[in-house]
């Protein structure tokens, strides 16, 4: 019986080892003020290191879901992920008064450290027309944390188409 | 220590009608004058004057010359008397009284393991001396065809008889006659008869033995009135057989000394084969084994214990134990054991068997890695990848 045991004690903690070595799932969260959905042609969202000594590791910059997300690494280490503006306006969801995307990513596995998450609404794909808050991360971040990037118009522009 | 028993046997007495020249001659001290009326020739219808040939009489007075301690001179009484006076003769010559019994042919002498026997006469009254002498060689040529015996000696000398006869106890009667070494000794007692015995000559008998039992009380024999030497030793005869009989057996010669040992083997299961110098003696548990004195070689076998092997001294006359403890055979015992194992195995239920649940487990964990794998390259997880800091 302890050989059994022991056989089946081994087989658990490897099955639960497999199951538990999976990249973490995590969501960003961008909530648009006096924003709207006509007028976001594209969404850009930067994570920068607050580190100087820690970067995301240069990369050619990668398509996802048809082209519709691009990720890249700028040459100060900076990720950024531009959401095509067709995507964010399906995503779209009104939360009163307000919309709200959330887009989901996974990975991040690497070194730890502090990243400032900033997000942008660009028209014309390249005039940024919002102001956004600083988002502080640890990065990478733990599975299903949600980070919350907060977006409103600029002073002086029309963000409503 | 002795414990010997006299039996001074009572008893009427025969008569023997002595010749009228013998019984004038008792009166007077002179024992010639006895000599010759007791060797007168006697016209007696007594039978027997020539005895039979198994008692053809050696001389009698000639004892084992260690054991002789009295000289060897024959007593007067057996000389033949050269003449008989008529003077000292009177005309009654007597015949045997009636009652004296023909003596029986005597059977074949017994033999018996010797002893050192000595006879002794003891005489009281008035009682002629050759007459007693010629009783006690009639005594010892009677015992000759009875007795096989390592010496046969009389007492000649009065001094040991005077001593015995004062004894009270057998003890001292016996010791009274040490110096001749006897064992078994033969006390003839020789009276004049009283009484309707009155005149005769009559002798009783005692047997006196170192550690023997009572003889039976002898009859006591007439001898009549003439003393005939002949005659006597065939009367003897018979009147000394239940003497004879009661003279205990010599004791056993002592055990030669052993010149073997036993061994006791011991072994602690039954079955073994059990081997001593390499002879098989046979499977344990065995019988006590005789072995000759000094080592020997002792192997023991059996199926499944471990072979063993011992060095052993017997010594002559002793009784030498070997315990031989057996062991098992590890290679036996694992194999038990194994068998043991592989029967409480077939006693568990087939899901309880530990190879059932090692194939379940390894098959869960196939499962997993298969589906993790299979999760893993079915591409990638919901969402954007992003990569990690470096």
């Amino acid at each position: 019986m302890t050989r059994a045991r022991c056989i089946l004690l081994s087989t658990v903690v490897a099955a639960l080892a497999a199951g538990c070595g999976g990249d973490p799932v995590w969501t960003v969260r961008t909530t648009m003020i006096r924003v709207g959905a006509g007028a976001v042609d594209r969404l850009d969202l930067t994570m920068r290191t607050r580190d100087p000594d820690t970067r995301f590791p240069a990369r050619m910059a990668t398509t996802y879901e048809g082209g519709s997300i691009t990720t890249a690494i700028n040459p100060d280490g900076q990720l950024v992920v531009s959401i095509d503006g067709a995507r964010v306006q399906a995503g779209l969801r009104d939360d009163g008064g307000s919309l709200v995307y959330e887009e989901t990513f996974h990975g991040g596995d690497g070194e730890a450290g502090l990243v400032i998450m900033t997000g942008a609404v660009l028209r014309d794909g390249t005039l940024p027309i919002t102001t956004s808050t600083e988002t502080y991360a640890n990065f990478p971040p733990q599975d299903e944390e949600v980070f919350e990037v907060t977006i409103q118009c600029m002073v002086a522009m029309d963000c409503s188409m | 220590m002795l414990r010997a028993m006299t039996r001074w046997i009572t008893g009427a007495a025969w008569v023997v009608m002595l010749t009228t020249a013998h019984a004038t001659a008792l009166a007077q001290p002179s024992g010639d004058a006895g000599t010759g009326s007791a060797t007168a020739p006697a016209p007696s219808p007594t039978p027997a004057p020539t005895p039979p040939p198994a008692r053809t009489p050696a001389p009698a007075r000639t004892p084992p010359p260690a054991r002789t301690p009295a000289p060897a001179t024959p007593p007067p009484a057996q000389t033949p008397p050269p003449a008989q006076t008529p003077a000292q003769t009177p005309p009654p010559v007597t015949t045997t009284p009636p009652q004296t019994p023909s003596p029986p042919p005597q059977a074949p002498p017994d033999v018996r393991p010797g002893h050192d026997l000595c006879v002794a006469v003891i005489t009281t009254g008035a009682v002629p001396a050759d007459a007693a002498t010629a009783l006690r060689d009639g005594i010892v040529e009677a015992l000759r065809g009875l007795v096989t015996s390592r010496a046969l000696v009389a007492v000649d000398d009065d001094t040991t008889r005077s001593q015995i006869a004062a004894c009270t106890d057998d003890a001292c009667r016996l010791a009274a006659v040490g110096p001749t070494g006897a064992d078994v000794l033969v006390i003839a007692s020789l009276a004049r008869g009283t009484g309707s015995t009155r005149g005769q000559l009559v002798v009783t008998f005692a047997l006196v033995a170192a550690g023997a039992a009572a003889p039976p009380p002898g009859a006591p024999l007439p001898l009549g009135r003439t003393v005939d030497p002949a005659r006597i030793r065939d009367q003897l005869a018979p009147a000394l057989e239940p003497i004879v009989s009661a003279i205990p057996a010599p004791p056993p010669p002592p055990p030669p000394p052993p010149t073997t040992g036993i061994a006791l083997v011991g072994v602690s299961a039954d079955g073994a084969r059990v081997r001593i110098d390499g002879r098989p003696v046979g499977e344990s548990p065995i019988e006590p084994v005789e072995l000759e004195p000094g080592e020997h070689r002792l192997e023991v076998e059996l199926a499944g214990w471990v072979r063993h092997r011992a060095r052993f001294t017997i010594t002559a006359g002793e009784t030498t134990r070997v315990d031989v403890p057996l062991r098992r055979d590890p290679r036996v015992l694992r194999a038990e054991q194994d068998e043991r194992d592989r029967r409480a195995d077939e006693s568990i239920p087939w899901w309880r068997r530990w190879y059932t649940i090692g194939g379940a487990a390894a098959a869960v964990t196939a499962i997993t890695v298969v589906v993790v794998v299979a999760a893993s390259s079915s591409g990638e997880p919901e969402g954007v990848p992003v990569p990690g800091l470096r």
